[in-house]
């Protein structure tokens, strides 16, 4: 009786000793994951504020400056105004 | 039995480690706990700000902060040129900054991604990178003065000044968040142990009532102007009369908000809204519609201008002191006769006269949500003497802010309805609060009104000076020519020439005004301001496809 005791207390301590390793190492997965999460959110973080940037700036009046200026486009094609009525109007004189 | 106390001693010997390690790091050296307790600020990221299409204002940027471990470098000569070479900086500035009796030591802050990326390939020891956020603006100064900029205050933290960075710098900020965490010995979170966290809630994004492209054709008006005109300085503020929705803002000279700190204070100062002038001739229409509203004048109530009037020891003329005799109201403003309007003011008497003014909304805030509004400046009414009433019906004795002018002379052409002025239409966070325009109060109907607009229509078409208008186009507007007053007297050589205008007339979707600051090659606003204000107007008419009347 004092033996199958003794076993069942020897048998519960080591299923509790690999309980808590097993715990222990999952823990640790665990929180290797969410660290490394936390970088790539934080990397695609960075990432999506450069592209943002990079949009704004592509969408941006001083990048169309430069557009402009390289392509020769404004004075290529002078716009006519409504100081001409008739163009505006699409009418003929 | 032996194996099981062999066990138990074991087991005892093992405890008794870890409740001396406990007992060590918890009474003896609790300082130790921060090591493994970390506990971290989060910080939120900042609103941006978008013009009312949507497109981007001010954005946010990751800068780096390079940073130096002294003690780790293994060649200090070859990690000094590497980085002047990448940096841009002089070599001595950089070999300053290492001192090897330091831990650590700051080197550079505002380091690029493509800098950062550069230094990295070099494989250097000794050298980390810190995260920075910063304010980027795609169109550098385009609206300066409307978005203001981001400054520290004395705890270092980041602050919005001047402009909507400013007004709206509780709603951008957002609020910080909290992590803290126990990290093992290679600064990973411990799952088991303590984790708890408060995210970070990001700060409202702005989108504002200003069109980009109206801001940007604005500003490009009023600065080809400033420099044609030999002006020392320059405002231009476009706005729907009917909401006063702010659409455009440029004063000039303005600043890079980027590079804030290389500006003189002055140019921070955002003049549309935080400086005064005496409004001359454009305040005109505002006592004529008040006038007519009251019902003791019609437009073409006829006056005789027959020459200088007295007014106590004071005599006021025409600015060219020329006189026409019998004439309409009309006319008065068409030549902005003083005398006409000095008539004007006698006929409502002068209870009526400053009541008319402080229903405009003058002497108060217009409560604009930009930092640094003026409320201009009006005599109390016990210091108000006879001159003090006839000056005011043509502007002079007053000081007002452009905000306040361009406020005022909205309500007399968009119905009579004196409206709050505003540059943010919706506040974008977890949900979407949209601002709606703000009605303050009726100053004139709208019959009076419709009266008002033809005879600014009547002051373009029959007035002094000719300008270049789109030809099938109607513009109403005033002209406006202010002295400056130094030292108790004029300046004749220093005007300050203001130009207010609108279109179209039946139904104006745009009112513009443009004050020109001490111009060189003419005084007058019919010469200076008055042309800016037709240059942006014939392209705004093409811009909001304004159909010909």
């Amino acid at each position: 009786m004092k033996s199958l005791y003794q076993r069942t207390v020897l048998g519960i301590f080591i299923v509790a000793v690999i309980g808590n390793i097993a715990i222990f190492i999952s823990s640790m997965k665990l929180s290797s994951e969410i660290h490394s999460f936390d970088q790539k959110t934080f990397a695609l973080k960075q990432e999506n504020t450069q592209l943002q940037k990079e949009m704004a700036d592509t969408e941006s009046f001083l990048h169309a400056e430069v557009f402009k200026k390289n392509w020769g486009f404004f004075r290529a094609s002078q716009p006519v105004y409504i100081g001409e009525l008739k163009y505006a109007l699409n009418t003929r004189q | 039995m032996t194996k099981l106390r062999l066990l138990l001693f074991g087991f005892l010997a093992v405890f008794s480690i870890v409740v001396l390690r406990l007992f060590f790091i918890q009474v003896l050296h609790p300082d130790l706990q921060q090591d493994y307790l970390s506990t971290r600020k989060l910080n939120p990221e900042r609103g941006k700000l978008f013009d009312r299409n949507g497109q981007p204002i001010v954005m946010n940027q990751i800068l780096y902060k390079l940073y130096f471990e002294p003690q780790l470098i293994l060649d200090k000569e070859k990690t000094v040129y590497s980085l002047s070479k990448i940096l841009h900086v002089e070599e001595a500035s950089i070999s300053s900054r290492i001192d090897l009796t330091k831990k650590w030591t700051s080197v550079m802050n505002g380091v690029s991604k493509k800098e950062k990326d550069a230094i990295l390939q070099l494989k250097l020891p000794g050298m980390g990178f810190d995260e920075q956020w910063s304010r980027y603006y795609p169109d550098a100064s385009i609206a300066a003065h409307l978005a203001g900029f981001v400054g520290k205050n004395d705890d270092g933290i980041d602050v919005g000044r001047s402009g909507a960075e400013g007004f709206y710098d509780k709603d951008l900020a957002g609020l910080p968040g909290l992590i803290r965490s126990d990290l093992d010995l290679q600064g990973r979170p411990i799952f088991l142990g303590t984790q708890e966290r408060i995210d970070p809630e990001n700060g409202r994004d702005l989108y504002l009532t200003i069109d980009k492209s109206v801001q940007m054709l604005v500003k490009e008006k009023l600065s080809a102007g400033l420099q044609k005109f030999e002006a020392k300085e320059g405002c231009a503020i476009i706005a729907n009369p009917n909401t006063m929705e702010l659409l455009a803002l440029s004063c000039l000279p303005d600043y890079d908000p980027d590079t804030y700190y290389k500006f003189d204070n002055s140019v921070f100062r955002n003049a549309a809204i935080s400086d005064v002038y005496e409004p001359g001739s454009t305040f005109k229409p505002l006592i004529m519609a008040r006038g007519i509203e009251q019902g003791v004048i019609k437009p073409d109530t006829q006056f005789n201008e027959d020459g200088p009037v007295k007014v106590g020891e004071y005599t006021i003329r025409t600015w060219n002191n020329s006189y026409e005799g019998h004439i309409t109201l009309t006319r008065v403003l068409e030549k902005s006769s003083n005398v006409g309007m000095v008539f004007v003011g006698s006929k409502m008497g002068n209870d009526s006269l400053y009541n008319s003014i402080l229903q405009y909304g003058f002497g108060e805030y217009t409560n604009v949500d930009l930092e640094g509004e003026a409320s201009g400046f009006l005599k109390p009414r016990k210091v108000w003497y006879p001159i003090d009433y006839s000056t005011a019906t043509f502007g002079q004795g007053l000081a007002v802010t452009p905000i306040q002018m361009i406020t005022a002379f909205s309500s007399i052409i968009n119905g009579g309805k004196l409206m709050k002025p505003y540059v943010v239409k919706e506040l974008h966070g977890e949900t979407i609060k949209k601002v709606e325009p703000i009605f303050i109060r009726r100053v004139i109907s709208k019959k009076t009104s419709d009266l008002m607009k033809k005879m600014l229509l009547s002051t373009i078409e029959n007035g002094e000076t000719k300008y270049l208008k789109p030809r099938g186009y109607q513009i109403g507007g005033k002209t406006g020519t202010a002295q400056i007053p130094i030292e108790g007297h004029y300046d004749a050589t220093k005007t300050i020439a203001t130009f207010i205008g609108f279109s179209p007339i039946k139904n104006p979707q745009f009112i513009g005004l443009v004050i020109v600051k001490e111009p060189k090659t003419s005084q007058w606003g019919s010469e200076t301001a008055a042309p800016i204000f037709f240059d942006i107007a014939k392209e705004l008419i093409v811009y909001y496809n304004v159909a010909p009347e």
